[in-house]
């Protein structure tokens, strides 16, 4: 199933994000001991955002020590994140298109697993459904001491047809959920969220060592995982669409009334669109 | 003294030293783009601009916010001073403000300003709030200007510290509950409420986004009741979705009234009418519509929609009620109940208090419109529109009187409607006094209108229209 075509990848030369300076700042921390290498997968790299600004932030000595993967949907963002990253002088670059839902399967056969995993603004652009199998292979595909770092918008601006985005507290319950399912109950990473001009960013963590690291056993639990998660999602989902349709009814009678509130109409028919086209894989 | 600089980005060198020299001076100087609220930016500014003692904006473009910004200013009484490079870009209506010509160097040009700004004679115009924080929230209920220029956040601390005052636990949720809301409160042994704090612009209405996300924060967090509390009205759709989960609208006026939170939470406007009338659900609706002190037209969409039964119920209950219904437009048989006890409770309000503008309107079958209007003595009438009787041959006549600003009426418009509720294009109305003299008649053209002109001699009050048997 081919991503969203109205998703947009954004690579901006004169500025880095906040949310990609979190990833090069999580890539020092992991770099700062000189005898380490680092397998950094980024998932959903797009045009290789993070990328961009490695060069003011990491020495060449640094970069020689990140093997990095970059993975996304689009032949197009793939081919460019691949430039950046053979100019990074990467001790090693691998680039690979693929449907992000396949990317365990892809890279199945290298064996090893990623010290650091990330997965920025990306989650609004996953059909719902395909959620639950990436979040639990990412953690599968996490070295023991790795870190899966996922951020993305709370609303999306400018509107994407078919895009669904996640409030930090339902994201959370989904993450939470994938925990107690691998049998982590106790563990609960901290998300974050941080006001920007256009729109709110949550942010979190995710480490396998505070997880129990037992991967056999979680392999085994993949498929009821999925399964739990995807429940979590679908429900939520089910909830959304309630919400909406409720608010899109009460918009209906009574036509609205200021601004803010013609604005609330259209994102509800966004809403409504992608929450119902979601539910239409999750029945 | 607070001193408000609007300015475009372009003016930002500008506006920066001006900044400073008002600090040197002792000022506070504030801009738009400094502003750290959790409010939406432009309730922020005006909360801002309102507050402000003093307003300068440099215009050295033609600016839709800053022209927006002056104009708040102007209407909230705020003194200007305007600074530009000529005279371009100011608004004819405030060429006779205090003006500073700016010579296109930074730091003369806001010596320049600060100048102006300390020859101006400016009147502090806040007065302190005192009193528990129900009182000060009485107080800015009573003071629309003082309640404009209360900023979101301090207006969230005063429901807050009410809210304590009132004997509840009231809490901010912390980070980790995530559950969107402003407060948590816990009255003593009930069950925990959610409450969402909106300070809006007093022209502004809370959408029903913000109803919609504090259902979802009831979902989330499995608490049962919410509460919305804020300084302006509700929009209709607003209402109606908070009709539909069980969450609480209250006006600040209805939050520092209510004798407790938990009346407040088990009673609003509509649900105190509706247990009286036993009515349903849209009755309650229209009970909460019109005590919400909304502005015209609100009741119009939901009177549409057969929620008249509870505005006559609430008419009948709660004489203010019926003031407020009268900027409304109502549309339903049921009216003909309603004309009465609004018109009662209508003339009842005017006779004690002469001074707004009130107008009734009611489409009626067959009869065009009933117009009610009554003013003070300040407030020249417009127009004055009422139902004549049904003449023998079914038709209808409506008029239409046209007065002068002394009270004078100089025309009396006629529209004669047919039966079938079409214009009656060639009839003949007759203009008559008491005694059946006819003073003026005429035909009525394709609309069914009739124009009688300088009528300020005749005795109205003794006339009647009738039409040519």
């Amino acid at each position: 199933m081919p991503a969203l075509s109205d998703s947009s990848a954004v690579r901006e030369a004169e500025r880095a994000l906040p949310q990609h300076q979190t990833a090069v700042a999580l890539l020092q921390r992991w770099l700062a001991d000189p005898g380490i290498r680092v397998r950094w997968l980024d998932l959903a790299c797009g045009k290789g955002q993070i990328l961009g600004s490695l060069d003011e932030n990491l020495s060449p000595s640094a970069r020689a020590r990140i093997e990095f993967w970059g993975f996304d949907a689009n032949q197009d963002f793939v081919r460019e994140t691949e430039r950046l990253a053979r100019s990074a002088n990467f001790g090693r670059t691998t680039c690979l298109v693929g449907e992000l839902s396949g990317f365990a399967t892809a890279l199945a056969g290298d064996g090893a697993r990623f010290d650091f995993i990330t997965a920025t603004n990306v989650v609004h652009e996953l059909r719902p459904v395909d959620i639950a199998p990436i979040l639990v292979d990412c953690v599968l595909q996490l070295a023991e001491t790795g870190t899966l770092f996922v951020c993305d918008v709370e609303t999306i601006s400018p509107r994407e047809l078919g895009a669904v985005a996640w409030s930090r507290s339902d994201i959370a319950a989904v993450v939470n959920r994938m925990l107690d399912e691998f049998g982590a109950s106790t563990y609960r990473p901290e998300f974050g969220l941080w006001h920007h001009r256009t729109s709110d960013w949550w942010g979190v963590q995710i480490e396998p060592r505070h997880m129990g690291n037992d991967l056999e056993a979680w392999r085994a639990k993949r498929a009821d995982v999925i399964g739990a998660v995807r429940g979590e999602i679908r429900a939520q989902l089910r909830r959304r669409l309630d919400r909406c349709e409720k608010a899109l009814s009460t918009l209906t009678d009574c036509a609205p009334e200021t601004g803010a509130e013609e604005d609330y109409k259209v994102k509800l028919l966004f809403e409504l669109w992608a929450v119902s086209y979601a539910l239409r894989d999750m029945p | 003294m607070k001193v408000f600089v609007a300015c475009t980005h372009d003016d930002q060198s500008l506006a920066d030293t001006l900044s400073m020299s008002l600090k040197a001076r002792g000022d506070e100087p504030v801009r738009a783009a400094e502003l750290d609220s959790p409010a939406p930016v432009v309730e922020a500014i005006s909360a801002a601009i309102r507050s402000a003692d003093l307003l300068v904006a440099i215009l050295s473009s033609a600016s839709p916010n800053i022209y927006y910004e002056l104009g708040l200013a102007r209407g909230s009484g705020v003194p200007l001073v305007v600074a530009a490079r000529d005279t371009e870009h100011v608004p004819f209506d405030l060429l006779s403000t205090r003006f500073v010509h700016l010579g296109g160097d930074d730091t003369t040009d806001a010596q320049l300003i600060v100048r102006t700004v300390a020859l101006m004679p400016v009147e502090r115009r806040r007065t302190a709030l005192v009193g528990s924080a129900r009182d000060q929230l009485k107080s800015l209920v009573e003071d629309p200007g003082q309640l404009e220029s209360v900023s979101p956040p301090a207006f969230d601390r005063l429901v807050s510290e009410a809210l304590r005052e009132a004997g509840c636990q009231v809490r901010r949720p912390a980070i980790g509950e995530d559950i969107g809301v402003d407060l948590v409160i816990e009255p003593k042994n009930q069950e925990p409420v959610l409450i969402e704090v909106k300070k809006l612009n007093g022209s502004g209405r809370v959408s029903v986004e913000a109803v919609a996300q504090l259902a979802r924060a009831l979902e989330n967090s499995g608490t049962r009741r919410g509460l919305l509390i804020s300084s302006a009205g509700f929009s209709s759709a607003s209402l109606r979705f908070a009709s539909q989960t069980g969450i609480r609208l209250a006006t600040l006026r209805e939050f520092v009234s209510a004798p407790s939170i938990e009346s407040l939470l088990s009673t609003d406007v509509g649900r105190r009418v509706a247990d009286q009338t036993g009515r349903d659900e849209r009755s309650r609706l229209a009970m909460t519509l019109a005590g919400g002190h909304l502005a015209p037209g609100t009741l119009d969409e939901y009177a549409q929609r057969m929620v008249v039964d509870g505005a006559i119920a609430a008419a009948r209950a709660y004489p203010e009620v019926a003031t407020d219904l009268l900027d409304c437009r109502l549309h339903n048989e049921q009216l003909v109940t309603l004309i009465e006890d609004v018109t009662k409770h209508a003339r009842s309000g005017l006779h004690n208090t002469q001074q707004s503008l009130w107008g009734l309107s009611f489409p009626l079958p067959h009869l065009g419109s009933l117009v009610l209007l009554a003013a003070s003595s300040n407030d020249p009438i417009r127009r004055v529109d009422y139902a004549e009787d049904q003449t023998p041959g079914g038709h209808w006549i409506r008029r239409q009187a046209d007065l002068q600003a002394d009270g004078q009426t100089y025309e009396v418009r006629v529209q004669v409607v047919a039966p079938s509720g079409a214009p009656a294009h060639g009839v003949t109305v007759e203009l008559a006094l008491a005694s059946e003299d006819v003073v003026r008649s005429g035909l009525t053209d394709a609309n069914g209108v009739m124009l009688f002109l300088d009528v300020a001699a005749v005795d109205l009050d003794r006339s009647t229209f009738r039409l040519r048997p």
